[in-house]
């Protein structure tokens, strides 16, 4: 049985132009995004890894068209998000919505708990007062949110319940795809567990996709079905989470594995030396965009850069070695 | 203990002696102006030669002037028109600059450019100048020629303040939260961002009155202002030739004015320290 | 010689007893440290673990005396090197601070003066507190910077923070906190804003100078891998007061504390693969209005009527071990 896929990411690319000089003429590109290619199934959660400047965030932009592509597409349900018009384009913004990273800003502080959640149900046309207080209370049971909280403003609330309204507001107009930006981030230990536990309940009970972008590794391995690594604007390893985990293949991968500090005084710690600062995507290194600080670097990675190709089943590299 | 963003500038306001103090003036100023025919029943402000230049004195608090009105009553009524036309100039200010600023902020590009050329233009130019050439070409000068000649001389300073308070609102990732869910510009600027930057408007709102208050004096002083209008600024010229004589014609409304202005800066600082979420006292 | 005096006579680098730093605003008192005992010996590495607002930074702010109003340090002692920190002048306190006590925060670009160059900003550090002729300080300066690691120092000494990438800033902060040869360095969050492999660098490096250097180093950081590789001993803080303290294998192995334990549980690790994230029910307390008796009560799954009434004392739980709770022998019963 093959599981419908939602969304199919072809060839994106975002660049942004660097200006210089009296008359902010383009002096180059920032190559944000260089060419994704990945495919989320439906009811699946697909992990994006990577350091800052890898462009994971852009990724999630660009799906979401806060800003525009330079090149590429990215097909929801069969359709090119970047060729709809505005109508479509604002029909699509209740079947994909964006659950943000900082729950301090990400909330209008000037707007109670029900005018923020109420409002994606607002723009999309459910204006009667007594169907729009029917589905916020709905969604704050979802979220495990009083009503009685319903008049309170941002600042009244821990961060952990600012996310949970962040969520229910995200879950307002029953999307099909929900973009998390690193989520549990800015969270206390003790209560990213709880979000974590909320979205997956959601999860099954609505049957959601999600796409969830972090930064934090950990996380990743237990919340993610498959998981994607980006450096330097492109994909390099993607399979099921499990898989990536144990048994990288790409070295940038296992780096990053064996970068994360071990919180267990007795084990013993074998860390593989990265050498060097992640380059800035302005320009960028020729061929293998990670060849300068391979480990297992040969003179071929140097030349042409290496095609993100499935090497075994579900499991794609960017990685002559691997390939 | 309520902690509402409104309570906490409330308190800190409150700590601030002086800009209540300012505050109070204020109010006090504005229920004279609104009372005005009761306590200062009009006939005091009419003209009788009879009793012309008298000193201060029990039935003349503050004296009369060389047409024997009643200079406290003046300075009351005076109250009135000064009120009326700063919040007119306020009102028109208000409207260009927030039209001005949010769309020159929130769009920016070359839209912005262009606008803040135009409010360059205007701030390069001395107001007094500018006030005095745009009111003395039209010959028939009415207060609401004034408020409106102030608007226009002023809206580029608070255009400015709009502005860049649009810049870093749009930033903020609410604002993209509002965008991701499918809001238009407009519904973000009106329910998003403008709201946001109500506190800055209020602070400069408060501080520009002062100046109108100052700048219609200014004009009326010069001859410039409504002939027939009861003011504050033709009562001092009308004492200028009897300083040595008579001296409490110009120095009582020009206190007046000194008092209002005062008061207006005041309270437009405290309301500035108030609203600044740094400043915790 | 008063009673005060001797009251202080302690044989650890570093000896904080009873600290009270308070935040005076007008919502209420912060009480953001409420209580605080802990030593620092010569040498070793301490770290202060907790999750956000539970005071740690407000210590390590507390320590070199660098809290500023509304907050002031409201009680208890601290020695340093055998000296009483709180009766000291502030000319006093700036002759110690970057000499004997030195600081690396967080974000190092805003700790760093944009206007002036790296080696200038490290050698007016040297220079602040050291005698050196200024023809030879540039030669220290390189040779600090060499010692973080950063390549060519020579030349980079020479560059603007803003030319610096943010690993590089944060070697460079450290080369500062490390050039008059420190007896305590304070880290506060020190890899938080950094990438995971830049991470990996700098936890590298702090190892090597750990080992090379013999300063004490005191980590303050809610990230439980770095305290693991990284520290000797370790001290829980949760709202204001220390939950529990002791050697670095017994906080992760042995912990007695409730809320140790359920910090324990609730980091991920990359090896075993878990179903439901474990979660601590309830939020951070404010610290204006801390709950009545232990703080940790509303969300400990062994309180009882006790722990709502009355704060648990420290107590000895073993050698260099202490721990604040009423039930923390249950706790170390149950696996």
């Amino acid at each position: 049985m093959n599981p419908e896929t939602l969304l199919e990411v072809k060839g994106l690319k975002k660049y942004f132009p660097v200006r210089g000089g009296i008359l902010s003429r383009r002096v180059g590109w920032v190559h944000a995004v260089d060419g994704i290619n990945f495919a989320v199934k439906s009811g699946e959660t697909v992990g994006l890894v990577g350091e800052s400047g890898c462009g994971k965030t852009s990724v999630l932009r660009l799906i979401m068209r806060l800003m525009e592509p330079t090149s590429g597409q990215a097909l929801f349900m069969g359709r090119d998000i970047f060729k709809m018009t505005k109508k479509k384009l604002k029909e699509l913004r209740s079947q994909i919505s964006m659950i943000f990273q900082d729950p301090y800003s990400s909330l209008d502080p000037r707007m109670a708990l029900a005018d923020i959640i109420a409002e994606p149900l607002r723009i999309h046309g459910l204006t009667k007062p007594s169907q729009k207080m029917k589905r916020v209370e709905e969604l704050l049971e979802k979220v495990e949110l009083s009503r009685a909280y319903m008049n309170r403003y941002p600042h009244e609330f821990s961060g952990g319940q600012k996310q949970r309204i962040g969520i229910a507001r995200a879950l307002a107009m029953n999307p099909r795809l929900i973009l998390a930006d690193e989520p549990v981030s800015s969270l206390d230990l003790s209560v990213r567990g709880s979000i974590l536990n909320l979205l997956r309940g959601l999860q099954r009970e609505l049957g959601l996709t999600y796409l969830y972008v972090s930064h934090d590794l950990s996380t990743v391995r237990h919340f993610c079905h498959r998981t994607m690594v980006m450096y330097l604007g492109k994909a390099v390893e993607l399979g099921p989470t499990d898989d990536v985990y144990s048994e990288p293949l790409h070295p940038y991968t296992k780096v990053l594995m064996s970068a994360i500090p071990v919180p267990d005084p007795t084990a013993k710690v074998s860390r593989m030396s990265l050498k060097g600062e992640v380059p800035t995507p302005i320009n960028p290194p020729s061929g293998c965009r990670f060849h300068p600080r391979c480990p297992y670097v040969s003179p071929s990675c140097s030349e042409k850069e290496p095609d993100f190709v499935e090497v075994k089943e579900g499991r794609y590299v960017a990685c002559y070695l691997a390939q | 203990m309520k902690t509402g963003r409104a309570q906490i500038a409330w308190r800190k306001f409150k700590k601030n002696r002086a800009s209540f103090v300012g505050g109070g003036i204020l109010v006090i100023v504005i229920l004279m102006a609104l009372f005005a025919p009761v306590i200062a029943p009009e006939g005091r402000i009419e003209i009788d030669l009879t009793s012309t230049k008298l000193p201060p004195g029990p039935d003349h608090l503050f004296g009369t002037d060389s047409l024997g009105r009643d200079v406290a009553a003046y300075i009351i009524w005076g109250a009135r028109t000064s009120l009326m036309v700063a919040a007119t100039a306020l009102l028109l200010e208000i409207l260009l600059a927030v039209a001005v600023g949010a769309i020159a902020g929130y769009y920016r590009g070359i839209v912005d450019d262009i606008l803040m050329r135009i409010t360059d233009v205007i701030l390069v130019l001395p107001t007094i100048v500018l006030l005095v050439v745009i009111v003395s070409m039209f010959k028939v000068r009415s207060l609401f020629l004034i408020a409106a000649a102030m608007a226009i001389t002023s809206w580029p300073w608070m255009a400015r303040v709009v502005r860049s308070d649009f810049l870093s609102l749009r930033e903020q990732p609410f604002v993209e939260a509002a965008r991701s869910l499918g809001a238009s510009d407009f519904a973000i600027v009106a329910r998003h961002i403008l709201p946001n930057a109500l506190s800055s408007i209020i602070v400069l709102g408060t501080i520009d009155i002062a100046w109108f208050i100052l700048y219609q004096a200014t004009l009326t002083f010069l001859g410039l202002g409504d002939p027939v209008a009861v003011s504050w600024g033709s009562l001092i010229s009308r004492g200028r030739n009897y300083l040595g004589v008579a001296w409490w014609i110009s120095t009582f409304p020009g206190l007046a004015i000194f008092i209002v202005t005062l008061a207006c800066n005041l309270l437009g600082d405290g309301l500035r320290d108030a609203f600044d979420v740094k400043t915790r006292v | 010689m008063s009673r005060q005096e001797c009251d202080l006579k302690t044989t650890h680098l570093l000896d904080v007893r009873e600290l009270k730093t308070y935040f005076y605003t007008i919502e209420g008192t912060v009480r953001a440290v409420d209580g605080v005992d802990l030593y620092v010996d010569r040498g070793e590495t301490f770290g202060l673990v907790g999750e956000s607002a539970c005071g740690k930074s407000t210590v390590a702010l507390s320590i070199p005396r660098l809290i500023q109003t509304p907050g002031r340090i409201v009680g208890g002692e601290i020695s340093f090197d055998g000296e009483d920190i709180l009766r000291k002048s502030p000319q006093e306190m700036e002759k110690i601070r970057g000499r004997k006590i030195s600081m690396v925060f967080q974000n190092p670009m805003s700790s760093l003066n944009p206007i002036f160059t790296i080696g200038e900003q490290i050698g007016e550090a040297i220079r602040l507190h050291q005698d050196i002729p200024r023809s030879e300080v540039n030669d220290r300066v390189a040779k600090i910077l060499e010692k973080v690691e950063i390549p060519d120092p020579r030349n980079r000494m020479k560059d603007y923070p803003h030319e610096y990438s943010g690993g590089m800033r944060q070697r460079a902060m450290i080369a500062m906190a490390i050039s008059c040869n420190p007896l305590l360095l304070i880290a506060d969050e020190p890899t938080t804003s950094l990438d995971v492999t830049i991470q990996a660098q700098i936890l590298e490096l702090m190892k090597s100078l750990k080992q090379e250097l013999n300063t004490s180093i005191m980590l303050i950081t809610h990230d439980l891998g770095l305290v693991a590789e990284l520290c000797d001993r370790v001290a829980v803080m949760y709202a204001g007061r220390i939950a529990e303290c002791s050697d670095v294998k017994t906080v992760f192995k042995h912990a007695m504390h409730p809320y140790t334990r359920a910090l324990m549980k609730a980091t991920p690790t990359l090896r075993t693969k878990i179903e439901e994230f474990y979660t601590i029910r309830g939020f951070v307390p404010e610290l204006i209005n801390p709950p009545q008796g232990c703080r940790f009560h509303p969300r400990c799954e062994y309180a009882t009527d006790i722990c709502a009434k009355e704060e648990p004392p420290k107590a000895e739980a073993g050698e260099g071990h202490t721990v604040s709770c009423w039930h923390a022998n249950e706790v170390e019963k149950s696996q």
